[in-house]
């Protein structure tokens, strides 16, 4: 369905399939979900689309789904939905989002399209291993996250493209935790990071990542840390050194919300809360 | 475009980039104030199909076929929560009041019995520059008591 708007404004469409949505983009339209960055763009950055594209009312991106290999989340899955979400560590880190009322309209897909360096589920989803589905008029693709952010601001999509779901594993024995540090609980973070430590039958570590938000110019994954803590107990991890590497990972930057340095300390120190919490949480399950 | 708006069967018709708080008080729903006019401040909220919203941030053509609702929507619990925040004095001035107390709406429709962490958390979209924050927190928690009371 159509709505023409009045002459100075952008027409609105509201494809119900991801087909009708492909081919309704052209020049000067804009992917349309929450709306809740967007519409800053629009009022505050002068951005000036000529078409809204409204993908809130296509089914398939709105999916939950859960099977024995992974869980997908839809794109236009809202925030608010994703606190009830099936993954704890992704509830636990939406609940520090934007603000209730926000995440009312906000979408898992706009957080990672928007590609804000302090996105505070992309290192959560990193952390997990999650990988994205694309679709675009030359057909389907799909990618790791790692590799989704380009830049601040820039994914890999191309303008034609659709971020359409967010896949995460789901293995045996795994747990996960996102720690940030914000000067309100409103605002973006300073600083972030997840982790998740994923054991094997006798309780060692088989898989391990940390993954930072805030720190570089895109969230990212600090390499070397499955190597570092693996075939070790859960229950004996050094994480200091895992918090050196995460220090020497970064990248950040210094602007009015924190310095660099700053920034480059608290990510040692959010790495390390990270990992204990995630081996706390582990403390907790039922060891086979 | 149609709506239900305060639990009326409601035909507008809204520019693409119009925000629905413009929208709504158009219409004579003064109650929704907006301060901020970038989703922070909360006094803006509305309930949309029961879930609260910041009206800043929502174009209005996105409520098409919900269920809006605002402090002007006769409600027990919005009743029940306007009587506590008079007793407990949770406002000074004011202007936030509604964005509480339809947050909190929702909020203790999830939550009946909540904590006062709980509250406190539910309420944190919300900003009251006057600071009667201890005593909007008081006033919830004495309307969740009466509501419980109620039902």
């Amino acid at each position: 369905m159509t709505i023409i708007a009045r002459s100075t404004e952008p027409v609105l469409h509201r494809p119900d399939t991801l087909a009708e949505a492909l081919a309704l983009s052209g020049p000067g339209s804009v992917w349309w979900a929450g709306g809740t960055d967007l519409w800053l763009m629009i009022d505050r950055k002068g951005l000036r689309p000529e078409a809204l594209i409204d993908l809130t009312h296509i089914a398939e991106l709105q999916l939950i789904q859960t099977t024995e290999a992974e869980t997908t989340l839809g794109a236009a899955v809202t925030l608010a939905e994703l606190e009830e979400s099936p993954l704890p560590a992704v509830a636990e880190a939406v609940r520090r989002m934007c603000t209730v009322q926000t995440r009312t309209l906000a979408t898992l897909g706009g957080n990672l399209c928007h590609a804000a360096p302090s996105a505070d589920l992309a290192p959560v989803l990193l952390a997990l291993g999650a990988e994205v589905s694309i679709a675009g008029p030359k057909g389907a693709r799909r990618i790791p996250l790692d590799g989704f952010f380009a830049g601040p601001g820039c994914t890999v999509l191309s303008a034609e493209e659709i971020l359409t779901a967010v896949h995460i594993p789901t293995p045996r024995r795994q747990a996960a935790a996102y720690t940030r540090i914000a000067r309100t609980v409103v605002d973006i973070a300073l600083a972030g990071a997840a982790a998740s430590l994923t054991l094997d039958e006798e309780c060692h570590v088989v898989d391990a990542r940390v993954a930072l938000c805030a720190v570089a110019p895109v969230p990212l994954l600090v390499p070397g840390i499955a190597e570092a803590l693996k075939g070790r107990a859960y229950d004996s991890l050094d994480f200091a050194s895992c918090a050196k590497m995460a220090e020497e990972t970064c990248a950040p930057i210094t602007d009015l919300r924190a310095s660099a340095d700053y920034r480059r300390r608290m990510a040692g120190v959010l790495t390390r809360r990270a990992l204990a919490t995630a081996a706390d949480h582990l403390r907790r399950m039922p060891c086979a | 475009m149609r709506l239900t708006l305060n639990r009326r069967e409601t035909d507008l018709a809204p520019a693409t980039l119009e925000r629905l708080s413009d929208t709504l008080r158009a219409q004579g729903l003064t109650g929704v104030r907006v301060s901020c006019s970038e989703g922070e401040c909360g006094s803006c909220t509305v309930l949309v199909d029961g879930r609260p919203v910041t009206s800043c941030l929502m174009l209005a053509a996105q409520a098409e076929g919900t269920s809006v609702e605002t402090i002007e929507c006769d409600d027990p619990a919005t009743a029940a929560l306007q009587q506590a925040f008079i007793e407990e004095q949770g406002f000074q001035c004011g202007f936030c009041t509604a964005g509480f107390i339809l947050t909190a709406r929702a909020f203790l429709s999830r939550t009946p019995d909540p904590s006062e962490d709980e509250v406190r958390e539910a309420l944190s979209g919300s900003i009251c520059r006057c600071g009667a924050y201890p005593f909007i927190t008081r006033a919830v928690l004495k309307a969740a008591a009466s509501l419980r009371g109620a039902t």
